[in-house]
């Protein structure tokens, strides 16, 4: 039986109740935690069990690679040996707290390192909301550097509008300006600094639909483009030639009520092309896009071998090695 | 609810002459001309209203009519000749586009525009099975319209929100767009949103037209005028974002640079944006351009009305 709070966390990630790919990341490590307490069984089912806590919370979104990469690093301390089910409860318990203080001091270098790229009179613009970005923005601010922000209101779900709190409150300068007033906000711009859900092996970045298109623009008009990325949205499944799946949402999110013979396509993300990234600030430092595989595999540890390309996520076949 | 540029123009022009319809002194004419007037005033990118009006105005000069019922006669044939002149244009340019797109294409589009609405209706007519692609077109949701019509004709259509253009943009065979005005460099000016599209076009070589009677061409941008665009206040954010300082403005309409548009489309043919000038020639009798600007042309007639009031 996994337990009611673990389901109800899977739902909210679900529902975007919990959004934001770090936010989702310690979420699931809280999940795994719950579920890992509230075990009942013996030590033999304790690892199918947790497997199957991961498949559901693996299935609410298919395109946050943090969610995989929090199972996947806590999983690893489910699959070693155990004497007794408690010292198995305590170790999950461990890794998943590791897993969450990792995460909100990896948001606290970033943003230590994103806030020097920020200049005293600074036009940023940034799009959707990226707990990263406000980190990096609240930092500079707090530093005393003065400058304003551009924030898109991100259509469909306007988490536009969290970001313009997230800054608003801090006493930073927000405009909202609509999606499709990117190029008029870019032009005016001295940097562009948005988030991520994934960072691809060959670099290309993967976060909410019109990121692809306010890097083209920066591009065009020579503005420089970074990224903020916790080294845990870096995705290894992508190492060994799998896709990053395009999640597809509910299209009444964009036509409510929908009409009859109008076909709405919905896709909640879209890939940013290596080249169109000047840099992605991370939290063990500031690299190249094309630089990703680097940390998937020297910082991340994951490499290509026949036993991972047969798949990560196929913990069977782990498990049988 | 006025979702196109063409349409906008016309509502004020049949407006104006309504009220002028209804003058039956000179003190009412007056009015009449004074809301035209303020209407191009605060509509600086309605390339149709200001050439209209300069038409409406040259007539009355011309006309030199005595009496009020003389002066409303002069103004009614001036806006029907108008109304005939744009309906004329639009049609053409939308047949000569039409014949440009194969049977099979797949149309991407954005806000409203009742010149591409007549393109795909010749292209329904004709048999041909086009798709079309349409951005949402925020704030107004004009796109959403759009899809409306488009359905209504009978054309498979898809929405999408504004961002993502460059994930559907491939998709596309070409981009046909209308537009609110046409600069003096072959540059245009339209909805918000345009220019991504035109960015994410080109760089993947998806070619873009715009179709547009010749009207919709600024003689002011000759004269190094920039054609405005007004910033509007977007009214749907929350009200605890207001109370914070949060500011939420974006301009109206905004131009999209010559070298991303692979052809205007007008009822003068189908041409290169930097063979403007040549369109300007045919259209305005020569170049560069002799027209007179609007507030010149204001200043007079008011003051042929004003002669007249005196008189009476």
């Amino acid at each position: 039986m996994i337990p009611e709070e673990v389901l109800r966390i899977a739902e909210d990630i679900r529902s975007m109740r919990i959004r934001g790919a770090g936010r989702i990341a310690r979420a699931t490590a809280e999940a795994l935690m719950i579920a890992a307490e509230g075990y009942k069984g013996d030590l033999e089912g304790f690892a199918r069990y947790m497997e199957e806590v991961s498949r559901v919370l693996l299935s609410t979104r298919p395109t946050a690679v943090s969610l995989p990469n929090a199972v996947s690093y806590i999983m690893k301390a489910v699959r070693k040996g155990y004497g007794d089910v408690r010292e198995a409860v305590e170790a999950v318990v461990k890794v998943a707290t590791e897993f969450k203080e990792y995460s909100e001091k990896a948001l606290e270098l970033i943003a230590e390192i994103g806030s020097r790229i920020v200049d005293d009179g600074a036009t940023i613009v940034t799009h959707c909301n990226s707990s990263a970005v406000v980190s990096i923005l609240a930092r500079a601010w707090s530093e005393g550097k003065r400058f304003r922000v551009y924030a898109t209101e991100t259509r469909p779900r306007y988490q536009g509008y969290i970001t313009a709190r997230d800054l608003a409150s801090r006493g930073i300068p927000v405009v909202l300006i609509t999606d499709s007033a990117m190029t008029y906000a870019v032009r005016r711009a001295d940097l562009v600094l948005v988030g991520a859900d994934a960072i691809t092996s060959n670099g290309a970045l993967i976060n909410k639909v019109g990121t692809s298109q306010v890097a083209l623009v920066s591009r065009t008009y020579g503005v420089p483009f970074y990224v903020a990325a916790e080294t845990y949205k870096f995705s290894p499944y992508t190492l060994v030639g799998e896709i990053v799946e395009i999640e597809e949402r509910d299209p009444r999110e964009v036509l409510d009520p929908l009409i009859d013979g109008i076909e709405v396509r919905n896709p909640a993300f879209d890939a940013t092309p290596p080249e169109y990234i000047d840099a992605i600030i991370t939290e063990i430092g500031i690299i190249s896009p094309e630089m990703a595989i680097l940390v998937i595999t020297d910082f991340l540890g994951h490499v290509a071998m026949p036993e991972t390309v047969r798949g990560y996520e196929d913990s069977e076949a782990t498990n049988a090695l | 609810m006025i979702y196109g540029a063409t349409e906008a123009a016309r509502s004020i022009l049949e407006e104006f002459f309504k009220r002028a319809r209804s003058s039956r002194s000179w003190e009412e004419l007056l009015g009449a001309i004074d809301y035209l007037y303020r209407a191009c005033e605060s509509r600086p990118y309605s390339s149709l209203l200001i050439n209209a009006s300069r038409d409406i105005f040259q007539d009355f000069l011309l006309s030199n009519s005595s009496n009020v019922s003389d002066a409303i006669a002069s103004i009614s044939a001036s806006i029907s000749r108008v109304f005939e002149m744009v309906r004329n244009m639009t049609l053409q340019a939308a047949l000569i586009a039409s014949k440009r797109i194969q049977d099979d294409e797949t149309i991407f589009t954005i806000s409203y525009s009742g010149t591409v609405l007549k393109i795909f209706e010749n292209l329904v007519a004709r048999g041909a099975r086009v798709r079309a692609i349409v951005t949402e077109s925020r704030p107004f949701g004009e796109g959403v319209e759009m899809a409306k019509a488009l359905k209504s004709l009978g054309v498979n259509v898809t929405l999408i929100v504004d961002s993502a253009i460059r994930s559907f943009i491939k998709r596309a065979s070409r981009v046909v767009i209308g537009a609110e005005a046409i600069a003096a460099n072959g540059s245009i000016i339209n909805k918000i949103g345009t220019a991504l599209l035109a960015i994410a076009a080109r760089e993947s070589r998806i070619r873009l037209f715009v179709v547009s009677g010749s009207y919709k061409i600024v003689p002011e941008t000759f004269f190094g005028e920039l054609v405005g665009s007004p910033e509007i206040e977007l009214k749907d954010i929350p009200q605890d974002l207001v109370s914070m300082g949060v500011k939420a403005w974006i301009p109206l309409f905004e131009a999209v640079p010559a070298e991303y548009i692979d052809a205007i489309i007008t009822e003068k043919g189908l041409t290169s944006p930097h063979a403007i000038p040549y369109i300007v020639r045919e259209t305005f009798g020569s170049w560069p351009p002799r027209v007179r600007r609007l507030d010149d042309l204001y200043r007079d007639v008011r003051s042929k009305i004003l002669e007249r009031l005196e008189k009476t």
